[in-house]
């Protein structure tokens, strides 16, 4: 036979390794690029304010904070700065993450007609509902920066690290929506427990209430709430954005470790289970 | 690039691709855990097919419904893989299996090109050098701009052809993507595909309509159920699932027929029709016939008293209700006196002149004054001509044609 030419030919089952699918994923990046561009611009399409939502959905949310937190009941913020803008930082990268789990666990089941039909590596999809959710994050960033300065707290060269904490969340994200887009093809019951996992998670991270409110109460209580990943990452976000100082260093560290492991295993996962799709969706 | 031909590019090893076929789709958690399957059984959708396709060469694939096309189709295209065996496959593949997959109702149709197109594995950089001959080729005019759903459902398939085509592949699928469109779109792909082969490229063909597998494939392949039944010329392979198909048509219309043995029936039944059959030329029990065969009617009938100045006549409707002939014994001259006991006629045709489609047979035995009809069978046996000449409509009207130049040669 003569040799398999260009990339979309490899359809080799024993082809798990999390390299070379990778590697497709490299050379499909302008179908990542189209797909992740079409999903933004068909969220809002339709609407007058069309892309503009993408602004307005965050200010909106801050305002709702501000109005509850800063007028209603007052929350006393742990820093130089109102809790609205507390909140808001914490909750803008669990948005990230929570949506991408929900519109990632459906990214193979609720495009089924391509699965089935059109032959692309699969490993694209999940990646789209992330990084479409991603660039969500950063126009809210956008925001959430022009807030900040209005409010005085000022920028400083502290920010440079939210780029770490960017690809340390990226990574983290994405693991788990190719885990559990990969879960909901053969159990569907993943995508309606979902909801209630994210909704505990958040409550179990500190996003509504500062870290230290748990802190030096209890030993087992540190431990505990530093074993969840999105902790080390949440507070990097804080501490990097409000507090100009750098993160809690070996828990993100812990929480780095955390998401390249489980990128691993929801990666391999995905691509060990990727040739049975076509059957079950 | 294209192949040498005569290579194979296509290699299929002893394929099985096994479906388990569920109740429900989905499995619950409940019954992972507790590893229950409330019904679960598995088919065969292929059951070691080996073929190979040769570079240049266009394979059409016949077969009934649920044979297996599809998802060799799918096999190929490399959505599917094998349950065991393997699918080699060289070469660049564009699979026609679904157009306009990848669209999105809300974007315009020049969006569209280029969310399909990478879908489909084209650049950014490709799709703008081809995008004029897109558009041009699916007749698109200014409705470019506007959002695909706004488009009839002929102009999103045209679109939709048009992107997958400027593909530029070396290996081509297709599968029944001639369903839809109107006469004009049906004919611009056929001449798609006859670009293609001439450019040398290899072609897989899943269609219904044995004529287009007829006039563009050089040989087909038939799926019966999973199996490779026959692979190579194209007319042997498409002449062998005929005469299959016209075996078990011929099985289903007879139980048809049996299901109907007491109905559309009347007559005072003073004399009985008992028995009708038809028969082909060699005498054996048939009901499926080509334009041209033999065919008679054994009509048995009873009478228990005396009968007196009797006829029998018959019919030939066609499906949809055309009494396409009907004569009786009363052409033979006077009827006869009287008959009694029981008898066989015989209704013969030595070649028979209707034209392909299907037919029903009715036998009437009733009085010459037509005042006492005492048995009618109403159309109730069936035959199919399955074959003929390329002639339209009912029958086949002797003629000739004078003074046209002989076509041919050179």
């Amino acid at each position: 036979m003569p040799t398999v030419k260009g990339p979309d030919i490899i359809r080799d089952p024993s082809d798990i390794q999390v390299l070379s699918n990778l590697k497709q994923l490299v050379e499909y990046r302008e179908l990542l690029r189209t797909l992740v561009s079409k999903d933004i611009r068909s969220r809002y399409k339709g609407s007058i304010l069309g892309f503009a939502w993408n602004f307005a959905i965050p200010l909106l949310q801050l305002l709702v904070f501000w109005i509850l937190f800063g007028i209603i009941v007052r929350v006393d913020p742990p820093g130089d700065y109102p809790f609205a803008l507390f909140l808001f930082t914490g909750l803008l990268p669990w948005n990230f993450l929570a949506n991408s789990m929900t519109s990632g666990s459906m990214s193979i089941v609720g495009n089924a007609n391509l699965v089935k039909k059109i032959y692309f590596p699969l490993q694209v999809l999940p990646l789209t509902s992330v990084l479409s959710q991603f660039i969500s994050l950063l126009l809210g960033m956008i925001v959430l920066g022009v807030v900040v300065l209005a409010f005085g707290v000022g920028l400083s060269q502290w920010l440079l690290l939210l780029l770490p904490v960017f690809v340390v969340q990226l990574v983290f994200t994405a693991g788990l929506a190719y885990l559990f887009a990969c879960t909901n093809v053969f159990y569907r019951d993943v995508e309606h427990i979902l909801g209630i996992v994210v909704m505990a998670w958040m409550y179990v991270t500190p996003i509504l209430y500062p870290i230290s409110y748990v802190l030096g109460k209890a030993a087992w209580a540190d431990t505990a709430i530093h074993l969840n990943p999105m902790t080390g990452i949440i507070t990097a976000y804080q501490a990097v954005i409000l507090d100009h100082r750098a993160p809690d260093w070996p828990w993100f560290g812990y929480s780095a470790a955390v998401a390249a492991a489980l990128f691993v295993i929801g990666f391999s996962l995905f691509n060990r289970y990727k040739t049975r799709f076509e059957e079950e969706v | 690039m294209t192949q040498t031909s005569g290579e194979p590019v296509i290699a299929i090893r002893d394929v099985v691709k096994q479906y388990r076929v569920r109740h429900e789709k989905g499995r619950t958690l409940k019954e992972a855990l507790l590893r229950q399957r409330i019904y679960q059984e598995t088919i065969n959708a292929l059951d070691h097919v080996t073929f190979d396709i040769s570079a240049g060469r266009t394979l059409g694939i016949i077969g009934s419904n649920g044979s297996g096309k599809s998802t060799l189709l799918k096999l190929i295209a490399g959505t599917s893989v094998p349950t065991s065996g393997a699918v080699e496959v060289s070469g660049r593949v564009s699979a026609l299996l679904e157009l306009g997959a990848g669209f999105h109702p809300d974007f315009s149709g020049r969006e569209n090109i280029y969310l399909d197109g990478a879908i489909m594995g084209l650049s950014r950089q490709v799709i703008d050098e081809r995008f004029d001959d897109i558009v041009a080729f699916a007749e698109m005019g200014e409705f470019i701009d506007a959002p695909a759903k706004t488009y009839s459902s002929g102009m999103y398939m045209r679109l939709a052809f048009s992107v997958a085509v400027s593909v530029d592949p070396d290996i081509i699928l297709i599968d029944e993507v001639f369903a839809v469109g109107d006469e004009s779109f049906q004919r611009k792909c056929l001449d798609k595909i006859e670009e293609f082969k001439s450019m040398g490229k290899t072609i897989v063909f899943v269609s219904h309509s044995l004529d287009a597998v007829r006039s563009l494939c050089d040989e087909a392949a038939w799926i019966d159920k999973g199996r490779l039944r026959a692979h190579g010329a194209t007319s042997k392979v498409i002449d062998h699932y005929l005469w299959a198909v016209n075996e078990m048509e011929d099985e289903r219309l007879s139980a048809e027929e049996a299901m109907s043995r007491y109905q559309d029936r009347w007559g005072t039944r003073r004399g009985e029709i008992s028995s009708v059959t038809i028969r082909d030329a060699s005498g054996s029990e048939k009901h499926t016939f080509e334009t041209g065969d033999g065919l008679s009617v054994h009509i048995g009938y009873s009478v228990k008293e005396r009968l007196e100045e009797p006829v029998i006549g018959m019919a030939i409707h066609r499906s949809d209700g055309v009494l396409c002939f009907g004569c009786s014994t009363r052409e033979l001259g006077e009827p006869p006196a009287s008959v009694a006991g029981e008898g066989e006629l015989t209704f013969a045709i030595d070649a028979l002149d209707l034209l392909p489609g299907s037919y029903n047979f009715s036998v009437s035995f009733h009085n010459d004054a037509d005042t006492e009809t005492f048995d009618y069978h109403d159309r109730k046996y069936r035959f199919r001509v399955v074959k003929g000449p390329k002639n339209n409509g009912i029958f086949r009207q002797a003629h000739r044609w004078d003074g046209w130049p002989a076509g041919g040669g050179s």
